[in-house]
């Protein structure tokens, strides 16, 4: 059996793949953790790009790739605090978690 | 095929497949723990992909900061906001006759983006075999000087993200405004017939049931 | 100790900083001893300064040294920021840090209770640093920052007492006035510096005496370089600044006219000489070389000040005008040449000192009469203040130039070179005439500052109840007048042959044979018995005006003001010179400044506003037209269709479940995606 090696395509199907599981999650789940974590996802699945392509596109030294990775995890850090404040927020305002619920702006 | 070439195989349909499984188990767990806790799966494994691309420093960082920290700050987030005697936390999920279409959609478009493209190989790259020596010297280097810019925003993003989610998830010191009875929701207090005390001493849930 | 001092001005500077950032912290803890501070960062000068003049009088050869401060690559010259000790600097060292030292230590005394007590102080150090700064420079640049940091000193400590209109007017007269003459003295530095791609002295000069710089530019930069030190030493026609300076605190003033500020322009033209000599063959205008310049200026000044000195009845500008008239000569003396180089120095020195004693002596009497500074109002304190009262005669004698003080020798000295240099050249007898008659009046005017203080009776309430000062305030007095005594010894003929003029002389660079300076050597002339009896005879024929007149009243004022009415109103009203300058430079700036607000209020705002008004006009007309009818006509329309659609089937779409809309902003991206890569990577 010939398998083709691993390769970038390997790598960027996986992250599609990542990357969708993640979005399912922000639509369907029920908690509003729940769309923390699918967010985390497909955060991840970026980064799987970036660090794709700086190791299969470009010289083993140049790693601006991994640089730019660096950031995002330094963001999505960021990110997953500011996003968890909110949700505590949100729970001590209306006592509840799901993101149905937040519908005070609709008429 | 040698046999490294079947040891790459192998590695990365593992890894990745640990990866997958864990996304999965973050979407359809039943309970929210639970999928917190495939998160966590799908981030080390995310961290062995690193590791396997000859990202070493990042696979370091992965670890620390995702499955270290950011899976636990959400773990603890999750106990702080299940509450005893409440039922069972929300979990579960919705929306999957719309999800589901609207996902399946996203992948095929990417996915046919991935593949239909002409990937553009620079000299010297697109070997599979992890270089020799560690890189994290050159990523530090690369991010005190042609990064540096980047470097230092970050940073100044992540103070006013620490800033903004303690000034967001502080508890108000005025009792009379944004108690739980204003919201138009039904309050914890009235839900579960107990009366949440502030730390401050400050009892919410009485006015709500003088209403 | 030669390369100690840098240290000097530091610690001047250090005690400044001190002050300046901690003052009013350490005034809770330790009251008013931080006066104390300011004295140590001086006093800690005083060994390091005699100890370069010991070296230097032991025969060690001067030192120079810098750093490199700014590159100039382009000039082909750097910048160095660097510091020289020789014979002059060092001199001057000693006696500014010894007098600073006495003034503020006076100070203590005299500012008690003053509510920015710590600021003065602050400020006193900076001004000594500063002068000490300029005198240890190495070259133009160094120095002009010690000149320009002098000058902001003077005017933040003349207008010390700002909430006083009158101190304020004269720090800022005393400020701009200088400003003006710093031109001259910036302008100078940059011709130089067109030729010579160093600001070094001893560079310069060399340069100059080598011929590198055209002797017609080294004369135009020196006389342009003499502006600036006309403003500081108050030559005449900048000197209207320096009795006006009088508002501020009377430590001050001695500051002012003592050690710092005045002497800064005579140690400048000093300190360059060489450029006046070198260019003395060259006239700068109408015939005349730069340094004929100086002693024309430093004569006129002397004699014009002195007169005024006679009119005037407060006390401190009566030493004012004194001093105006003491640099003047100075001036006169440096004009004379080589030969009368260290003669002015050494009257810049002696003169330094017992203008410091005459100062705080008034100071005293000011202190001890509450306030009061009109002499006519004083009278009788000899009793009631005997230390302030002979000090002051020591220090008015010296000032009169009576044997043995020290203003005897100095000014004898002058006189020596003056008259060698009128045998040489017979027009010069002007000035030796000009300068006795003002030794005349010199003497004629302290007697009379002197007899009106602490003669007679008491003509005032407050001169009846005064006081003798506090010890912190008397023993300056005292170590002054000791100073003022016993330093002429330095300036004798008799023991060792003058050691100052052998030690403090030009260094010319090069051999120089200026035409006209021919057989003037340096000033190793023997003592002049003639022209020490003429002014000995000179100052006593003053004095004895003055006793005449203010001690035994054989004459009446009355009398003499209505023979000498026109010119006893000019003198009152100072020659019409402030007027002048009111009449022709403030009216003038203000004219200016006038027209040019009628301008830009009425021409330009005028345009401006025309022009919005015309805008507003049309456009408001066009826009509101146009937003009648297109714009209103298109919301309406518009909102029409949204109301429309709205009701019929955007309500069933917006339902408020934020995951629905993720997932149709998802699909929405992805197509919009797709469109994207199709369009742009594939081509089609």
């Amino acid at each position: 059996m010939i398998l083709p090696p691993v390769g970038l395509l390997h790598y960027l199907i996986l992250s599609v793949c990542l990357f969708s599981f993640g979005l399912l999650a922000v639509i369907t789940r029920r908690h509003a953790i729940g769309i923390l974590l699918g967010i985390e996802l497909m955060l991840n699945s970026a980064n799987l790009n970036l660090v794709a392509f700086s190791h299969f596109l470009s010289p083993d030294t140049v790693l601006d790739g991994q640089v730019f990775a660096l950031m995002v995890i330094a963001l999505a850090a960021c990110e997953a605090a500011v996003g968890l404040a909110i949700i505590l927020r949100f729970y001590r305002q209306a006592a509840v978690t799901d993101v149905a619920d937040a519908k005070l702006l609709k008429w | 095929m040698t046999w490294a070439d079947w040891f790459d195989q192998f590695a990365f349909f593992l890894v990745g497949g640990i990866t997958l499984l864990g996304a999965v188990g973050v979407v359809f767990a039943p309970r929210i723990i639970h999928a917190c806790l495939c998160l966590l799966v799908a981030l080390i494994g995310v961290a062995g992909l690193y590791g396997l691309m000859a990202a070493h420093l990042l696979l370091g960082i992965q670890l620390l900061v995702y499955a270290g920290g950011i899976a636990v700050l959400i773990l603890f987030a999750i106990m702080l906001l299940h509450r005893r005697g409440e039922g069972g936390i929300l979990g579960g999920t919705r929306n999957l006759i719309i999800g589901l279409p609207a996902t399946v959609i996203v992948w095929f478009v990417v996915a046919a983006a991935v593949i239909f493209s002409k990937w553009h190989y620079l000299p010297g790259g697109a070997t599979v075999s992890p270089p020799a020596g560690s890189n994290v010297r050159i990523i530090g280097e690369l991010l005190l000087s042609r990064h540096l810019l980047a470097f230092e925003l970050v940073s100044v993003v992540m103070l006013m993200a620490l800033v903004g989610a303690i000034i967001i998830a502080r508890e108000d010191k005025q009792p009379g405004r944004n108690t739980p009875g204003t919201t138009g929701v039904s309050p914890v207090g009235s839900r579960t017939g107990e009366t949440p005390v502030l730390p401050d001493g400050v009892c919410t849930g009485g006015e709500d049931e003088s209403e | 100790m030669l390369e100690l001092a840098w240290l000097i001005p530091l610690l001047s500077f250090a005690a400044c900083a001190v002050l300046l950032f901690f003052g009013s912290a350490l005034q809770r803890r330790m009251g008013e001893g931080v006066g104390w501070i300011s004295v140590a960062g001086v006093v800690a000068g005083i060994p390091l300064a005699l100890g370069c003049l010991v070296q230097l009088a032991r025969g060690d050869s001067p030192v120079q040294s810098s750093f490199l401060w700014a590159p100039l690559g382009s000039v082909g010259a750097n910048l160095r920021f660097g510091f020289a000790v020789d014979a002059l600097a060092a001199v001057m060292l000693v006696m500014v840090t010894v007098v600073a030292s006495c003034i503020i230590v006076y100070s203590i005394g005299y500012m008690h209770g003053d509510k920015r007590y710590s600021r003065f102080f602050a400020y006193m150090s900076l001004f000594t640093g500063s002068m000490l700064l300029l005198v240890l420079a190495d070259n133009f640049l160094v120095l002009y920052i010690g000149w320009e940091l002098v000058g902001l000193c003077s005017y933040l400590l003349i207008g010390f007492w700002f909430e006083r209109k009158s101190a304020a007017n004269a720090a800022k007269k005393a400020f701009i006035t200088t400003r003006v003459a710093d031109v001259g003295f910036a302008v100078g530095i940059l011709m130089i510096f067109c030729y010579v791609p160093s600001l070094n002295f001893a560079e310069v000069f060399a340069a100059a005496s080598a011929g590198l710089i055209p002797v017609t530019i080294v004369g135009l930069a020196a006389a342009f370089l003499f502006i600036g030190a006309m403003g500081k030493s108050a030559q005449f026609p900048l000197h209207t600044w320096l009795p006006d300076a009088m508002e501020g605190p009377t430590p001050v003033s001695a500051l002012i006219h003592a050690a710092t500020m005045v002497a800064a322009g005579v140690y400048m033209v000093a300190r360059l000489f060489p450029l006046f000599i070198i260019s003395f063959g060259s006239a700068v205008l109408w015939g005349v070389p730069a340094l004929l310049i100086v002693g024309i200026i430093g004569l006129i000044t002397a004699l014009l000040a002195a007169t005024l000195g006679l009119v005037q009845n407060d006390i401190k500008r009566v030493l004012a005008y004194s001093t105006v008239s003491q640099l003047g000569y100075m001036m006169a003396a440096l004009g004379m040449g080589i030969v009368g180089f260290a003669a002015a120095v050494l009257h810049l020195i002696v003169h330094a000192f017992f203008k410091a004693l005459l100062f705080m002596c008034s100071g005293s009497v000011i202190h001890g009469c509450g306030g009061e500074q009109n002499m006519k109002k004083m009278g009788g304190l000899a009793q009631r203040m005997p230390i302030t009262y002979w000090t002051t005669w020591i220090g008015a004698l010296a000032l009169a130039g009576i044997f043995p003080l020290a203003g005897f020798w100095s000014k004898d000295h002058m006189m020596a070179a003056v008259w060698a240099r009128s045998l040489a050249e017979p027009v010069y007898w002007i000035f030796f005439l000009g300068l006795e008659l003002a030794a005349i009046m010199t003497a004629a005017y302290i007697g009379r500052m002197c007899f009106l203080t602490f003669a007679g009776a008491a003509r005032s309430e407050a001169a009846g109840e005064a006081h003798e000062s506090p010890a912190v305030m008397t023993v300056p007095l005292a170590i002054l007048a000791a100073f003022t005594v016993l330093l002429g010894i330095v300036g004798t003929q008799f023991i060792g042959g003058n050691l100052f003029s052998s030690f403090v002389n030009v260094e010319m660079p090069g051999s120089m044979a200026v035409a006209g300076l021919h057989g003037l050597a340096h000033g190793e002339h023997g003592f002049n018995w003639i022209v020490a009896g003429i002014s000995t005879l000179m100052a006593l024929t003053g004095l004895l005006t003055a006793i005449v007149v203010y001690r035994w009243h054989w004459l009446d004022t009355r009398l003499l003001k209505r023979y000498l009415a026109p010119w006893y109103r000019a003198a009152l009203n100072r020659y019409y010179i402030d007027d002048f300058y009111q009449a022709t430079v403030v009216r003038g700036t203000l004219g200016l400044a006038e027209v040019t607000r009628i301008c830009d209020k009425y021409i330009i705002d005028g345009l401006v506003n025309a022009i919005g008004w015309g805008t507003r006009v049309v456009f408001s007309t066009l826009i509101r037209l146009f937003d009648d009818f297109v714009v209103d006509g298109a919301i309406n329309v518009g909102a029409w269709v949204t109301g429309f659609v709205g009701r019929v089937s955007a309500r069933a779409v917006h339902h408020g479940e934020v995951q629905e809309y993720v997932a149709g902003f998802a699909v929405i991206a992805a197509g919009l995606a797709g469109m994207v890569y199709l369009v742009v990577m594939l081509g089609w």
